[in-house]
């Protein structure tokens, strides 16, 4: 147990020289900051560590070697297979302590030969990542940014179905975003189908009767993933477009969506976000005579 | 006892304010960096004005003291002292508007991909802070309760009202982003050594973008009314041990393990 510590000690402090000296090189090309931040393992930074050790030459030559080793990293990083085999190279004599410490028969170090062997595993999928700067959302509220990321992954799910590997992303990104709180909220509204957003793909459809009730025409079409008030409005734009073509003299149109009445009621209601629906909406109507 | 050395240096709490302090706190990110610059720039000017109207003053006083100059020189009008004290008065707020902007821009702007995002959770009167970068599920996730220690559990050391149980830990020369948003009334989120004062409002989520340069222990207060413990009970303790990278791999692995021993 304590010769892994004394190894890992001065290996941390290692790191801390070697990060404020890779800093600078770094620092104009700020985006690749996180790439080479990613913790890629301490045995990497340890071989990084020993050369400069083992160079301890003038200080021109240290500079010359750290380039080298962040380029090294961010070679490894992409090819699995390569990093893999160089943790285990690298790593070797790790894993020849560790077995011996199990033997000794400790939890401890149960725990970190597990841990040891995850690390080896496991290197490519630990890195520094949390959902990224998203330009439809730079300022400091990010509240949008939060639902959106979650209605996105539901939308995901409900086109690709679920457990698709392309929607955990979406899904990366809205626990990172959204209060636990919100989420267990959300997911409950979501059961009881009192959810505010809209999560799957929509449809219009209606039908036109005469007086007695019999059947005229029928419309449906296909929306897509939009809104319900935006579908709503689609429907009947269809609908008072297809009384229009068969000219129909007298029209009463039949709504279950009382903010689309109230909407258009409304003298000067035109949301900010649907203006054109609404409008067509409008103009159809004022063309029913 | 290398590594006794470098953890009680690093623990040693120089991030708090101090009695009768009247500077700002050390700057830990570029962002304090900058404001600090800023306050210096504009301390500048300000002394300048200072000295500059106090002697008027002082000038003014002396001189036209009336039984040394009972009658006043009469002038009504001079065009080039109007004009001059017009131009300058209006160039200086130039020198100090155009710093001032420049820092206010940068520190809103997000120009990199955060590394790892921590969320601050206001309650009445403790924190909840989250981290779920590395979810697998919705339920599953590292959360904890941050209490400030009350005065009376306070150990030989640790700050009153600064201390909290539970510190954030965070890792250094990383780009965090910290959400920022209550659980019930208005709070706020503030660590002075970071330049970080994030309003926390009921049902929206502010973030605020840092990259702490240093390793050690920060310590912040609630900024906001937020109840009757606000001043006594509640330092809402944003207090981070900041680390290596090293701490993120390890964290991420064991985050099961962290977030049971945490849930006592």
């Amino acid at each position: 147990m304590a010769e892994p510590q004394s190894d890992k000690t001065p290996t941390l402090s290692e790191h801390y020289h070697l990060k404020e000296k890779e800093k600078p090189d770094v620092g104009a090309k700020s985006v690749e900051v996180k790439e080479v931040e990613k913790p890629v393992n301490a045995a990497s930074d340890e071989v990084v560590s020993e050369k400069t050790e083992g160079s301890p030459a003038a200080a021109e030559e240290s500079t010359e070697v750290i380039p080298v080793a962040s380029e090294e990293s961010s070679e490894v990083n992409p090819a699995v297979g390569e990093s893999t085999e160089a943790n285990s190279a690298a790593v070797e004599n790790n894993t020849e302590t560790a077995p011996a410490a199990t033997e000794a028969s400790s939890e401890n170090s149960e725990e970190e030969n597990a841990g040891e062997q995850e690390a080896v595993e496991e290197t490519p999928e630990i890195k520094l990542e949390t959902a990224p700067a998203d330009f439809r959302f730079p300022t400091t509220n990010q509240t949008r940014h939060c639902f959106t990321r979650y209605i996105e992954y539901h939308r995901c799910i409900a086109a690709k179905g679920e457990g698709e590997p392309e929607c955990d992303k979406f899904a990366k990104y809205y626990r990172a975003l959204c209060p636990a709180e919100w989420i267990d909220r959300w997911n409950e509204q979501r059961e009881n189908g009192t959810f505010p957003g809209n999560l799957g793909v929509a449809g219009g459809r209606g039908v036109i009767r005469d007086e007695n009730g019999d059947w005229v025409a029928g419309f449906a079409r296909k929306i897509g993933v939009t809104t319900n008030f935006i579908a709503e409005l689609w429907a009947l734009r269809d609908g008072l477009l297809l009384c229009i073509d068969m000219n129909f003299n007298s029209v009463e149109v039949k709504l279950d969506a009382k903010a689309i009445i109230d909407i258009l009621n409304s003298p000067r209601g035109t949301n900010n976000y649907l203006p054109f629906m609404v409008d067509d909406c409008r103009l159809l109507a004022t063309r029913i005579p | 006892m290398i590594v006794l050395e470098w953890l009680f240096l690093t623990i040693a709490p120089c991030d708090a304010a101090e009695p009768w302090q009247l500077g700002s706190q050390d700057a830990a990110t570029p962002m304090m960096q900058g404001i600090t610059d800023l306050h210096h720039d504009i301390f500048f000017f300000l002394i300048l004005i200072l000295v500059f109207v106090s002697r008027i003053l002082v000038r003014a006083l002396w001189h036209f003291h009336y039984p040394k100059n009972p009658i006043p020189q009469r002038i009504v009008h001079g065009t080039t002292i109007e004009i001059l004290r017009t131009i300058f008065p209006s160039i200086i707020p130039m020198f100090i508007a155009i710093p001032s902007f420049a820092l206010l821009y940068s520190m809103d702007e997000v120009v990199v991909d955060p590394a790892i995002t921590i969320k601050a959770i206001g309650h009445q009167w403790y924190r909840t802070y989250e981290y779920s970068d590395y979810n697998s599920s919705d339920e599953q996730s590292l959360t904890f309760d941050s209490y400030t220690i009350p005065e009376d559990d306070l150990e030989f050391g640790q700050s009153r009202l600064l201390e909290v149980d539970n510190r954030v830990v965070v890792p250094a020369k990383t780009h965090l982003r910290i959400i920022v948003t209550p659980a019930d009334v208005p709070h706020s989120w503030a660590v002075p050594s970071s330049g970080v004062k994030c309003d926390a409002v009921p049902g929206r989520l502010n973030q605020i973008s840092i990259s702490v340069q240093r390793e050690g222990v920060y310590y912040g207060q609630c900024s906001e009314i937020c109840g009757t413990n606000h001043a006594f009970t509640r330092a809402p303790g944003n207090i981070g041990r900041l680390l290596s990278p090293l701490w993120l791999s390890r964290t991420t692995r064991e985050a099961s393990y962290y977030s049971e021993r945490l849930e006592l």
